[in-house]
């Protein structure tokens, strides 16, 4: 019966008579189609698509030029203000309102029928459409609505497409983020954005913007192009005008007229689309905090205050801490908070003129419980932001913890003004993750909420499958690396929650719905050979909602158990115990193209990339425990399959994968056979020539563990694979590297590596002056476009400052160039060093590695890591000393002790000009191996004059690993091996006294630290008993010289093994 | 917020001390005609809205548009006329049936009831419309889902079981009782408000609910209140539907 209608519509529109007629047939095309799949399939495969984009774009041409035309017959700028309203709406504006309405159903018809529209260039019409200047709102609105259907739609694309580079680039939401994601699209939808909300339809408008970016923004270059056009900022912005609302201050007029009603009903999308912009990067989160309106509102107290200063009143600046309860950092016992702690939620604060009717109680709390308390608050923001999470429910409070989390881990790289860390710590684990838990608890599959859920409204179903996917993340967000976070995380019920629901993901079928059910057998009738094959040809079908829902909170529980298990023994064991790793190793399972044809059915078959990553993810923290690593991983036999995900098309699973490897090739791994049979050695070696840096630096550090206990035979093998070239070429770094420090503005040698380090600003600097202003928003252009007359921060040089301190930190391509150059030589040190270590110290391995580097190429490689980079630039006073042209550095003949004057600042060498310490303590404990060998070695190493040189000044290295190092290094050189050997021991200590080391040695002696002073002390006597006969001091030096000696040869050795196993451990303290 | 509705009934001759708890509460007045303003709005009144806002003084708020063909699309469904409120619905925005399945098809299936009535109206009718419509709007999706499956199957014995011929079994019967409409109605009017980013129901409704929840608790625990405590809004649901003038009476005291 409704079929007929379809093809005379279709004709109409091809053949267009009138364009009456045409809004006609598109109404009856569109009556036809919404809700009914089948028709619309039908309207595809009829050609539809081609006369849509033909008059969607010439309408778009047709009225933008008209709209110029009116707007230049105006003449005048403000006329288009008010034209916009009283516009009429033409029979064409029709037209391309109810076909843009048609693309808007056929997209909701999934991806299938993205792919014809995007064949048929229908796209870049509806973007044109975007501009407010020159379309009517509503099509605007409209246009804005099927924009996101659209987005919706390529949501459901099966994820593996996205396996491989090459694929990736072949998907739909590659190309829909492609044409979005262009300068003039995101000036409209800025431009969009920037209208004052109030009225329904711009509120629709924006709600429709941010719920587009919200859905689309995920790759850096996108962040850049939102930040760069202002987006970031109106955001905030809006964001701001909603916190106002909740600002406790009665406002001055100034305040509230700049202040816009805005919709509260999407704080929830604004949320999730800032932090979908700040995510994964600490400057544009900076940039969110630091952008005008943020700061005015939530301003430090600091800054707060002295804005305030001209008119209203002073306590503006403690009024947002009435929003949440507080939270004591110290109780005393005697405390009577203590009993109220579980009614924590019930304790509102004294001056709120609204709680007046309790006072009394109030009052009496305030006088007694004062003054033990430490009452440190929360930024503003925070308070607001835990504030809103603890008033509203679902999708706006899981929103507000997301931006939380994230803002938090900013504060962590970037603290100012933060509170403590305990301060925090206790707001988090008393007021957020409760909260959060209790949403994990809510949304899973078992809980009562969700049994009723078929019963609920599409949206209501929508928002808690959003609870469910996102809740486990942002916890995962909330408890990474903080172990007191993650304790608080896991005494609820949350563990066995999460566990459960992961066990659920894996039973939802595959194809949960069944196919429609057709009154004909469907004829494949014979298609209109004059018909645009690719525009009429539906495109392969999504996968159900169903089944991505549990592809997504199986990934995100993943995560949320890895951030849980990542750095407490105790916890990776519950984890253990409550059964996860059969549902691990499941997840680890990839998703193979082959057997999609010939059943498709079960989930079981497979997992997209994202949820392979968290799995190894998940299996590399459950890896750090040992007793985990020798029990239950081994039982499940987690080797083979991560073993294989390492050699997966997805770069991004590879280095998943291989950081997972790392852990299991460890000696004390029970998996190291295993992993080693099945060929790991040739494929990390492979890996290492990858183009991609994550990967080539997780398999260093992968065959970096694997190495160290290894037979000679197989390291020998492993170092032919890797070849020296490469590993000569890593170290020497980029032939182009510039110089670590590198002089500032002020010529001044800056060491911009250890700087970053102390981020501090100072916000005591005197206010700036109005150029300042000026040269700040000019640097920052988009904030130029805001800003209100009027309105400046004091410190608004501080901030530009710190903005762009952070900047260069993240995205200087030179310094994370030269970050992570000096990371992948630490690893290749580290790998050298593990190779020369053995158990036996029979120096054969060293005997190898020299032999095929070559003893010159090999020393000069190890002096150029220690020495300092470029002597020419280093200043005067430590020039004569560092630099390597100094005949000796100490010359024996005089007494004077240059470390007893080491205190004065001008015999302190220039420790900018020196490579970063990692690299320096990384060369010195090969150092230390090449000592531990054989007695030949250490005379070889002896005779190295110029790197021995370059080691003395080390003694007095700021940091205290490297001294202990070199205490150590010095205590193997002067080590006797047994009665042969002392002859030869005598003369290479006569060679150190010469170089200056038994100075050396002293000075250590007096060191601070222990460990440097008790190893420096061995190595004295060593040095009194070798040069003196040990005869005149042997008073002094007591007996346990001897013994403790001799229980230091075995200690020596196992020492080389031991510290070579801490340092292969180290991956344990990485996130 | 709960107890505020309820002072409209405080006149009970014997005062329990909870009553005059009660009474000593002085609701706001903003807040009351804020509550009684967004029913009116959200429940799709254009004109009592009107009237109440010219009468308690408030502003109306700027969505009369929306309300308007609110009211037009619920007539239709009332008036049994289903296809030109799909077509409607569809104008307002297409979106809304294309995701909601389930109420697409309870429109069609009350479509088809429609349908039904009309060629059993005479015994010389002709079923085939009926058939057909069946077949290719409700058919299809009835394969998808259980739910859906068995009231179709339903809808379909109408044919068989026609109306004059005696006594329906209840489930048939309640199929055409106007309620259904109604029901179907209120959903259609809840699902367009969620669209355009409102409340879905009217906050009134949940605050009545949330009485209902507290009287509940408050017995359960053996709480010392009245024995019975009347909303004083009698059956909500028997009241007529164009109801302006007893809605704003109730409302307003």
């Amino acid at each position: 019966m409704g079929r007929s209608t379809i093809p005379s519509a279709l004709s109409e529109l091809s053949n267009p008579s009138t364009p009456e007629a045409q809004v006609a047939a598109l109404q009856k095309l569109k009556n036809e189609i919404v809700g009914h799949g089948q028709r619309k399939e039908l309207a595809v495969t009829h050609g539809v698509v081609k006369p849509l984009a033909g008059l969607l774009r010439a309408e778009a041409r047709r009225g933008g030029k008209r709209r110029r035309n009116v707007t230049n017959g105006h003449g005048s700028g403000h006329a288009s203000e008010t034209r916009r309203g009283v516009e009429q709406w033409t029979t064409e504006d029709e037209l391309r309102f109810q076909a843009t309405l048609v693309v808007g159903s056929l997209a909701n018809g999934g991806p299938a029928f993205v792919a014809p529209l995007l064949a048929g260039h229908v796209l870049p019409p509806l973007l044109e459409a975007l501009r407010p200047s020159e379309t009517p709102a509503k099509l605007v609105t409209t246009t804005l609505k099927t924009l996101n259907q659209i987005v919706d739609a390529i949501a459901q694309e099966k994820p593996w497409l996205g396996m491989s580079e090459s694929s990736s680039r072949s998907s739909l939401a590659f190309a829909v983020n492609e044409s979005i994601y262009t300068r003039l699209v995101i000036e409209s939808l800025a431009e969009i954005l920037a209208q004052s909300a109030g009225t329904i339809k711009v509120n629709q408008q924006i709600e429709s913007v941010v719920c587009l970016i919200m859905k689309t923004c995920r790759d850096e270059y996108q962040k850049k192009m939102l930040v760069d056009a202002g987006m970031l900022d109106l955001l905030a912005d809006k964001l701001a005008a909603v916190a106002a609302a909740d600002d406790s201050i009665p406002t001055t007029e100034a305040r509230r007229s700049n202040r816009e009603p805005f919709p509260r009903g999407c704080l929830s999308e604004l949320l999730e689309t800032i932090s979908a912009i700040i995510k994964d990067s600490h400057f544009y989160t900076a940039r969110f905090l630091y952008s005008q309106s943020i700061q005015q509102l939530f301003g430090w107290p600091k800054e707060r205050s002295t804005a305030t200063l001209e008119g209203s009143n002073t306590s503006q600046a403690s009024s947002w801490d009435k929003l949440i309860p507080r939270v004591h950092t110290m109780a005393s016992k005697s405390d009577p908070y203590i009993k109220q702690w579980p009614a924590l939620g019930a304790y509102p604060s004294v001056t709120a003129d609204s709680y007046s009717r309790l006072p009394s109680m109030e009052s009496l709390q305030q006088t007694s419980g004062r003054s033990v308390i430490t009452d440190e608050s929360e930024t503003p923001l925070f308070i607001w932001l835990m504030y809103v999470a603890r008033r509203s429910e679902g999708r706006e409070r899981l929103s507000a913890c997301w931006l939380l989390a994230l803002l938090k881990k900013f504060g962590e790289r970037w603290p100012l003004n933060d509170p403590s860390k305990t301060t925090r710590e206790r707001h988090f684990s008393y007021l957020i993750i409760p909260l959060v838990e209790k949403m994990i608890e809510e949304s899973s599959p078992t809980s009562e909420q969700t049994k009723r859920a078929s019963t609920l409204s599409p949206s209501a179903r929508d928002e808690m499958r959003f609870v469910l996917e996102r809740s486990p993340i942002v916890l995962a967000e909330l408890v990474a690396g903080n172990k007191s976070l993650q304790t608080a995380a896991v005494h609820a019920r949350t563990l066995p929650t999460l566990i459960q629901t992961l066990k659920k993901s894996f039973d939802i079928p595959a194809t949960s719905s069944k196919p429609l059910w057709q009154p004909r057998s469907s004829s494949h009738e014979v298609k209109d050979p004059t018909l645009d094959p690719a525009s009429s040809t539906l495109g392969r079908a999504g996968l159900s909602p169903d089944l991505l829902h549990a592809f997504k909170y199986r990934e995100s529980i993943l995560l949320a158990l890895a951030a849980i298990a990542g750095d407490q023994d105790s916890l990776r064991k519950m984890v253990i115990e409550m059964g996860a790793a059969t549902h691990i190793i499941e997840a680890l399972v990839p998703y193979s193209e082959s057997n999609e044809q010939s059943n498709a059915s079960s989930v079981r078959e497979g997992n997209p990339d994202s949820v392979l990553i968290a799995a190894c993810k998940v299996t590399r923290s459950l890896s750090r425990s040992v007793s985990v690593l020798r029990t239950s991983l081994i039982d499940h036999g987690v080797a083979q399959p991560v073993f294989e995900l390492s050699t997966h098309p997805n770069v991004k699973v590879q280095i998943a994968a291989t950081e997972v490897i790392t852990n299991l090739v460890l000696d004390v791994s029970p998996m190291r056979t295993e992993i080693l049979e099945s060929g790991v050695l040739a494929t990390l070696c492979e890996q290492c020539r990858s183009a991609n840096f994550d990967l080539r630096f997780g398999s260093l550090w992968a065959l970096k563990h694997l190495c160290l206990g290894l037979p000679h035979s197989m390291k020998i093998q492993c170092l032919d694979e890797l070849g020296v070239g490469w590993l000569v070429q890593v170290l020497n770094g980029e032939p182009s590297k510039p110089a670590m420090g590198t002089p500032n503005a002020v010529g001044e040698q800056v060491d911009i590596l250890n700087a970053v380090d102390e981020p501090h600003m100072d916000v005591d600097d005197e206010p700036s002056s109005e150029e300042d202003d000026d040269a700040m928003t000019e640097s920052i252009p988009s904030m130029r476009r805001h800003q209100r007359p009027g309105s400046r921060y004091t410190s608004a040089t501080n901030i530009r400052d710190r903005l762009q301190q952070i900047k260069n930190d993240e995205q200087d391509n030179r310094l994370n160039g030269e970050r992570d150059d000096i990371r992948i030589q630490e690893q290749a040190l580290d790998f050298i060093r593990n190779f020369v270590s053995e158990d036996k110290a029979s120096g054969e391995m060293i005997d190898h590695l020299l032999k095929t580097f070559g003893h010159s190429r090999f020393f000069e490689l190890l002096d150029a890591k220690i020495r300092p980079k470029n002597p020419s630039l280093s200043n005067p006073s430590s020039q004569t000393q560092a630099s390597s042209n100094t005949p000796s550095y100490w010359p024996s003949n005089t007494h004077r002790t240059p470390f007893s004057s080491s205190t004065t600042p001008v015999t302190q060498p220039n420790w900018a000009a020196y490579p970063s310490t990692e690299l320096i303590l990384a060369t010195v404990y090969i150092l230390v191996h090449l000592a531990n060998g054989r007695p030949a070695h250490r005379s070889l190493l002896i005779s190295q004059t110029t790197l021995m040189q370059h080691i003395l000044p080390l003694f007095t290295h700021p940091r205290r690993d490297i001294r202990v190092a070199c205490a150590w290094m010095l205590h193997n050189l002067v080590w006797v091996e047994d009665h042969t050997d002392e002859a030869a021991t005598r003369e290479r200590a006569i060679s150190l006294r010469q170089l200056g080391f038994e100075e050396g040695a002293r000075v250590l002696g007096r060191d601070m630290d222990l460990d440097v002073k008790q190893r420096a002390v061995v190595s004295i006597e060593q040095f009194d008993k070798l040069l003196n006969g040990g005869l005149s001091r042997s008073g002094f030096a007591s007996p346990s010289g001897f013994g403790g000696g001799d229980g230091g040869v075995g200690g020596l050795s196992s020492m080389g093994g031991r510290l070579g196993g801490l340092h292969g451990w180290r991956h344990d303290s990485r996130g | 917020m709960s107890s505020s509705t309820v002072s409209v009934s405080a006149t009970t001759p014997t005062q329990h001390s909870f009553q005059r708890k009660i009474d000593d509460i002085k609701p706001s007045k903003t807040d009351i005609n804020f509550v009684v303003m967004d029913y009116l709005v959200s429940e799709g009144y254009p004109r009592a809205a009107e009237k109440f806002a010219k009468e308690a003084n408030i502003r109306l708020p700027l969505e009369g548009e929306s309300i308007q063909s609110r009211v037009e699309i619920r007539r239709a469904i009332h008036a049994g006329d289903i296809d030109s409120a799909i077509t409607k619905i569809n104008d307002l925005n297409p979106q809304i049936l294309d995701t909601d399945s389930a109420l697409h098809f309870a429109l069609l299936r009350l479509q088809l009831i429609e349908l039904i009535r009309a060629c059993t109206s005479s015994a010389t009718a002709d079923i085939t419309p009926a058939l057909n419509f069946a077949s290719s709007q409700l058919a299809p999706r009835a394969a998808t889902n259980p739910d859906f499956l068995k009231d179709l199957e339903l809808t379909m014995s109408l044919l068989i079981f026609l109306p004059e011929t005696g006594t329906l079994h209840k489930e048939l019967t309640d199929l055409l009782e106007p309620s259904l409409r109604r029901n179907v109605a209120s959903k259609v009017n809840e699902a367009i408000l969620t669209s355009m980013g409102a409340r879905g129901e009217a906050r009134m409704r949940s605050l009545v609910r949330l009485r209902q929840w507290a009287e509940t608790k408050a017995r359960a625990v053996g709480k010392d209140i009245p024995p019975s405590l009347p909303l004083g809004l009698q059956d909500v649901d028997e009241r007529p539907v164009n109801g302006n003038g007893e809605t704003g009476d109730v409302m307003v005291q």
